[in-house]
């Protein structure tokens, strides 16, 4: 379970740009929740999971995951838990390495480095499984080198590296944005299916709304580094792309963010 | 080119190659620059010198890594800790380095090894083909070769794909929980062991040790990296460290037949900086060229 408690992130505080990004936030997620959060540019989206994996510094109130206030604990310490893909499908992944040895690299996070070999016969058959499961033929391209594959591929391989290890949490931050429509769909729907079968708490920020509420359990609303809205059960399966954009028009002083909309 | 020449060269090749190997781990590994190397190649060889005048030539192999690596560790400190482009770092250890040398080599600007038994001794005068002793190319093949051998092994082992991926992906392998800073600093530190190695051998092979002979290492070694990956553009680690290999035979034996047709040795640095520049430009030049050339059709 992650608890987030009253939580704000300030910018330049004491500067002529003091910016509050987040407002006071206070979230909690069951284990197994797939959270959609949603808001316009500026609303704070990620910088409410930059807090959360510790890559930006908290002004006040408590992160706990599982019961442990990792409000302070240092970002590389809570990368052994916590799985990140960003907009940049270039982000995830060692250009110059193969498939298998950047899932080896994944595969090992958190453990002791030990001797020998990176890739072991073992591991190799466990990533043409994983890779298999993706549906996009890349188990028998185990040994190319990553660079030669595509965005799409690339962010595909960038989830499985997030998750061969179940992490605790996955946070996912616009992950498809920058496909074309066809492959962030697929790339959607791999990420549907891994985090169901292997029911991973996770954050989800996309700029679609019909995403948003098509995926996961509940959708979160955001807006000038506040949650106007948590929608999930019987209330959310009753709310139509409409409501959001109408929930968007009575909240903003601007409706100019035309990436709101689908 | 006689035959006694062209083994000299294939000789001298070989050593450069190990230089080459070194400096393949910062300049393509880690993608930093590391300019430590003329000095560590020299910390190589005044230690060498130091065990070799102590008739203790092995032992002068092993402490010529530990050095070199211990530069590297200094560099890479200076890189990572203090936030100093490598570039600087390594002027910096490479400019110290110098004074320390010099202490190495009992404040003597020159060593004469001759008469004091080193590594080549092994195989002295046991393969003799065409009246020339083949000990000493054979001997550093199998140096090459193990060399070679246990780097491909390295880099592809956990601790050797975290070094990888960290001059591939940074941002990636920090956010995945390993020490990008402790990785750089063990890459510089490699790269100068293998370059202190290089300079160690050297000066066994030429029974000399003279503390100016750094100056220029690095750019010969560069040289070598940049011919190899010319002429034979491969992929995957074993293959580009063989091209490195290769580069650094075929250089040297150019080299050779260029003093030959008269080339000053002196004029050999200059030569290696043309060679660099050369190989850089052409990437620069060749989209220039294409376009020049279609201008040119199309009057
Ligand atoms: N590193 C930063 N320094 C200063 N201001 C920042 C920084 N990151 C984000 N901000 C500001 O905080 C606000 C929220 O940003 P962000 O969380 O990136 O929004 P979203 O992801 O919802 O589009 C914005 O006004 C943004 O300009
Ligand atoms: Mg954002």
């Amino acid at each position: 379970m992650l608890q987030i408690e009253n939580l704000s992130v300030i910018f330049n505080k004491d500067t002529i740009n003091e910016r509050k990004a987040l407002d006071n936030i206070s979230l909690e997620l069951n284990d197994g929740d797939f959270v959609s959060v949603i808001g316009s540019n500026g609303a704070g989206k990620s910088t409410l999971l930059n807090a959360i994996a510790g890559n930006i510094e908290v002004y006040s109130g408590s992160i706990i995951n599982n019961g442990k206030n990792i409000t302070y604990e240092k970002e590389y310490k809570r990368s052994r838990y916590i799985g990140r893909l960003y907009q940049d499908p270039l982000k995830g992944t060692a250009p110059s390495m193969t498939i298998e040895e950047n899932l080896g690299l994944a595969y090992s996070r958190g453990k002791q480095m030990r001797m020998g070999l990176g890739v072991r016969k073992s591991d190799r058959s466990i990533f043409k499984k994983s890779c298999e499961k993706l549906g996009l033929g890349l188990e028998h391209r185990l040994k190319s080198p990553v660079g030669l594959l595509s965005g799409g591929q690339r962010q595909a391989l960038t989830l499985l590296m997030a998750t061969i290890q179940t992490p605790e949490l996955l946070l996912l931050d616009e992950h498809t944005a920058a496909l074309d429509p066809k492959t962030s769909k697929q790339i959607m729907e791999i990420t549907d299916k891994i985090v169901k079968e292997n029911n991973i708490t996770t954050l989800m920020i996309t700029h679609n709304i019909e995403n948003a509420l098509k995926y996961g359990n509940k959708t979160i609303v955001m807006s000038n580094g506040k949650i106007l809205t948590i929608l999930e059960g019987e209330k959310r399966k009753n709310t139509s792309i409409q409501d959001i954009l109408d929930l968007y028009t009575s909240n903003f002083d601007t409706l100019s963010d035309s990436a709101i909309l689908v | 080119m006689n035959f006694t020449t062209i083994m000299g060269g294939l000789e001298l090749g070989s050593i450069f190659a190990i230089l080459s190997i070194g400096l393949y781990i910062a300049f393509r590994i880690l993608n930093l620059p590391d300019l430590t190397v003329d000095g560590s190649f020299v910390t190589g060889l005044a230690i060498s010198s130091a065990f070799t005048l102590n008739n203790q030539p092995f032992l002068g192999l092993i402490f010529a890594i530990l050095g070199g690596s211990l530069t590297g560790i200094i560099t890479g400190l200076l890189h990572t800790k203090l936030n100093m482009h490598a570039i600087l770092a390594g002027i910096l250890t490479m400019t110290g380095l110098y004074s320390i040398n010099l202490h190495i080599m009992l404040d003597k600007p020159s060593l004469y090894l001759g008469g004091y038994s080193n590594i080549f001794d092994i195989l002295k005068n046991k393969i003799i083909i065409n009246g020339y002793d083949f000990g000493p190319l054979i001997e550093l093949l199998i140096i090459n070769i193990i060399i070679i051998a246990l780097m491909v092994y390295f880099l592809k082992t956990q601790v050797g794909m975290s070094l990888r991926a960290t001059g591939d992906n940074e941002a990636m392998v920090r956010s995945s929980s390993i020490n990008t800073d402790f990785m750089k600093i063990m890459g510089f530190a490699l790269c100068n062991g293998i370059v202190a190695l290089s300079g160690c051998i050297y000066a066994q092979y030429t029974q000399t040790a003279t503390v100016s002979v750094g100056t220029g290492m690095l750019v010969l070694g560069l040289a070598n990296i940049i011919v190899g990956e010319t002429l034979f553009k491969t992929r995957g680690i074993l293959n580009h460290l063989i091209s490195i290999f290769l580069g650094a035979i075929i250089y040297r034996l150019v080299l050779t037949y260029a003093f030959q047709l008269g080339l000053p040795t002196s004029d050999i640095k200059l030569f290696s900086a043309l060679i660099v520049i050369v190989a850089i430009m052409i990437p620069t030049l060749k989209p220039a060229y294409i376009k020049w050339r279609k201008k040119n059709a199309a009057n």
